[in-house]
């Protein structure tokens, strides 16, 4: 399910806002609904806003009643749309009989089972790592308490029969959205708990009876069928998130100890050296990256629609550079949409699939286009693909200044002129003088600041 | 100044004390300023507007009509008047001689920055030749190779950045608009007549065709 088309009259910063979010002409997805969206833009230009549009969309929950008019595309799969359109803050459905070949009610049904079905949409919102209240760690109790406890929680608590259709990181009842989305972590570690106490159990028996040899053995075999028959979700979730980890020294942690509760409702890590680090000392970097991957990877987003605001917040910019492509591989079906003010994050996304807003100069947003003439590719003139980081800030981020021009401008100035008396030298073969060499040392000390590669061929 | 603006001259004589939050003749000064400088940013050579909307033709006994109009619908200007030595500001404020129209980015940049006379542009003794040299491949002014005070070399460069010469959106607009120029020229191709951006220009012509100077 992807949004493909949006159009947003007198609501909030937008006068009239129209996105296309169809792949151009000349593209090999030319005409589906974009696989990922990336919004850019001055603060309160409404990149924010949009988002929380797109909520309102795909649940009722969000609609506002100062929405009066917004008009939505949205692609259930491809050749196959629906149009969402919110008038005075209610939303209401109609198709067009599609060029699969379905009806209108066809297509409303086919979107209804997507909505029972499927995860509908995942949104992380850019105060993230600040709303999962920190992990009662100091809580430490007997095991077999704890058991008890969460047997009888587990025997007392109706069975949820309906599964969570959206997963919002910013609601109130965050915990019990990640216990949904930890619950097959959760259900594993409960379970190899009770077996692993079960097997200890059942050894010393053995031993302390004195039991022969093949009688242990057999004990042992038993061990590592079920270990093979129950595998450890947290191995599979370690191997998407520890290479991200690795960066800063960390891996999730798969081994199940247990001392608390909390020991096994959360995702534990450990230093490569294999501290444990508690919740409360996870760098909010860190904790970024587990709460955004975490759920992307744990539940079913084929047909989701998935909203991050700020991913960049809290991450170094060479776990920048990886963050976006990170993420589409764990849900490769899902359309995101990122809001953002990370040149580098911009860059790693094709020019047709940037959303830039600007205030016009009388306040009004507008998307700014990078191509001119038809919508096709090759009209494109700006592509943050092929750029530095620098031109990005440049030309995409309409940065005026190519960094503290306070400074730069001075150094530039002075080796400009050293240069200038360096190549007069040259010309008059002086350049092994006294002056010649004074000059060329103070030309590299200001090059050097500048960053200038002397041996490029034309420095 | 263009004739016919005699309240204007007679404001400028007594020179009250400037004060930015009357705005009452500050178009006015501000047009007249571009009619001057023939629409173009006193210190960066930037062009600003045309004759068409700072000419005389805009004026009534020396106000700037359509700012005086009851529709306050006035042309808008990228600019902004600079008081060149903004010490001045509270015993001259309205001295005609410390006045410039210069882009707004310049003059939000410059702001309270001291300033030295060397490079002010009306000054009968101003010589940019003399004082200044171009890189063309890093767009920045630069003060001449050929001095050998120091001292010199530091003023200059302080002026150069309060004057705002190197700004990054002015140095990205005059190499962009040169660049084609000088590269016209280099193929010994006919060129249309520069019109901002001269000292500049006529630096790197000076390079590229020796036999000229």
């Amino acid at each position: 399910m992807k949004i493909s088309r949006l159009e947003i009259t007198n609501y909030h910063q937008f006068d009239h806002l129209t996105l296309d979010l169809t792949y151009p002409k000349g593209h090999e997805k030319a005409g589906q609904a974009l696989d990922k969206v990336c919004l850019i833009g001055q603060s309160g230009t409404g990149k924010t806003t949009l988002l929380k549009v797109c909520l309102s969309l795909l649940e009722k929950n969000y609609l506002d009643p100062k929405m009066k008019q917004i008009m939505a595309t949205m692609e259930l799969e491809p050749g196959v749309e629906l149009t969402l359109k919110i008038r005075d803050g209610k939303l209401s459905l109609s198709a067009k009989d599609s060029t699969s070949g379905k009806s209108e009610e066809e297509i409303k049904t086919l979107y209804r089972e997507h909505r029972q079905r499927y995860t509908w949409f995942i949104y992380f919102p850019a105060e993230m790592t600040k709303l999962l209240p920190p992990q009662e760690s100091s809580k430490r109790i007997n095991p077999l308490d704890a058991l008890k406890v969460e047997s009888t929680v587990n025997n007392t608590t109706p069975v949820k029969t309906e599964m969570r259709r959206y997963f919002d990181f910013e609601q109130d009842n965050i915990l019990e959205v990640w216990d949904d989305v930890l619950k097959n972590i959760y259900a594993y570690k409960v379970k190899e708990v009770q077996y692993s106490l079960k097997f200890r159990q059942e050894l010393t028996v053995a031993i302390a009876t004195g039991l022969e040899k093949p009688e242990i053995k057999k004990i042992i075999e038993s061990d590592k069928a079920w270990k093979l028959e129950n595998p450890n979700p947290l191995e599979k979730l370690a191997q998407q998130l520890n290479p991200l980890l690795h960066k800063f020294g960390l891996n999730v942690k798969t081994t199940v100890e247990f001392e608390s509760i909390e020991d096994l409702k959360f995702i534990q890590i450990e230093s490569l050296k294999g501290s444990e680090i508690p919740y409360g000392s996870w760098s909010t970097g860190t904790k970024q990256v587990i709460l955004m991957l975490t759920p992307l990877f744990q539940l079913n987003t084929d047909h989701a629609i998935i909203l991050i605001d700020e991913p960049e917040r809290s991450l170094y910019p060479d776990v920048q550079t990886e963050i976006i492509n990170y993420c589409t591989e764990l849900a490769p079906k899902a359309q995101f949409w990122f809001a953002t003010h990370s040149p580098i994050l911009a860059s790693a996304f094709e020019p047709w699939e940037i959303v830039e807003l600007k205030f016009d100069d009388q306040g009004a947003v507008y998307q700014e286009l990078y191509y001119t003439g038809e919508r096709h590719i090759d009209n494109y003139f700006l592509d943050p693909r092929y750029l530095r980081w620098d031109t990005i800030l440049l030309r995409i981020f309409d940065l005026a200044v190519e960094g503290n021009e306070q400074y730069r401008n001075k150094a530039l100035m002075r080796t400009s002129r050293l240069q200038a008396q360096l190549d007069k030298l040259k010309q008059e073969n002086q350049l092994d003088t006294e002056e010649g060499k004074r000059l060329l040392i103070e030309f590299e000390k200001w090059a050097q600041k500048l960053a200038w590669r002397l041996h490029e061929k034309d420095r | 100044m263009p004739s016919g603006w005699p309240i204007l001259t007679r404001i400028i004589k007594d020179h009250p004390k400037y004060n930015s939050s009357n705005h009452k003749y500050y178009t006015d000064v501000l047009v007249s300023l571009l009619y001057c400088q023939k629409g173009l940013c006193a210190y960066t050579e930037t062009f600003i507007a045309s004759e068409e909307r700072y000419g005389p033709h805009n004026f009534t006994n020396g106000r700037y009509v359509i700012a005086d109009s009851k529709s306050k619908k006035e042309h808008s200007f990228s600019a902004q008047l600079d008081h060149f030595d903004h010490s001045l500001k509270t015993t001259k404020g309205w001295s005609w001689e410390n006045f410039f129209a210069v882009l707004d980015k310049v003059n939000t940049s410059k702001l309270d920055a001291p300033v030295d006379e060397i490079l002010k542009p009306d000054s009968p003794d101003y010589d940019p030749y003399k004082l200044l040299a171009y890189d063309r491949k890093e767009g920045v002014f630069y003060a001449h190779p050929k001095i050998k005070d120091e001292q010199l070399v530091t003023n200059i460069e302080d002026m150069i950045i309060a004057l705002g010469l190197n700004l990054g959106t002015v140095k990205d607009s005059r190499r962009s608009y040169l660049e084609p120029k000088l590269k016209r020229l280099e193929k010994g191709q006919d060129i249309e007549p520069v019109f901002q951006y001269f000292t500049a220009f006529e630096m790197m012509k000076q390079q590229l065709l020796p036999e000229n100077t």
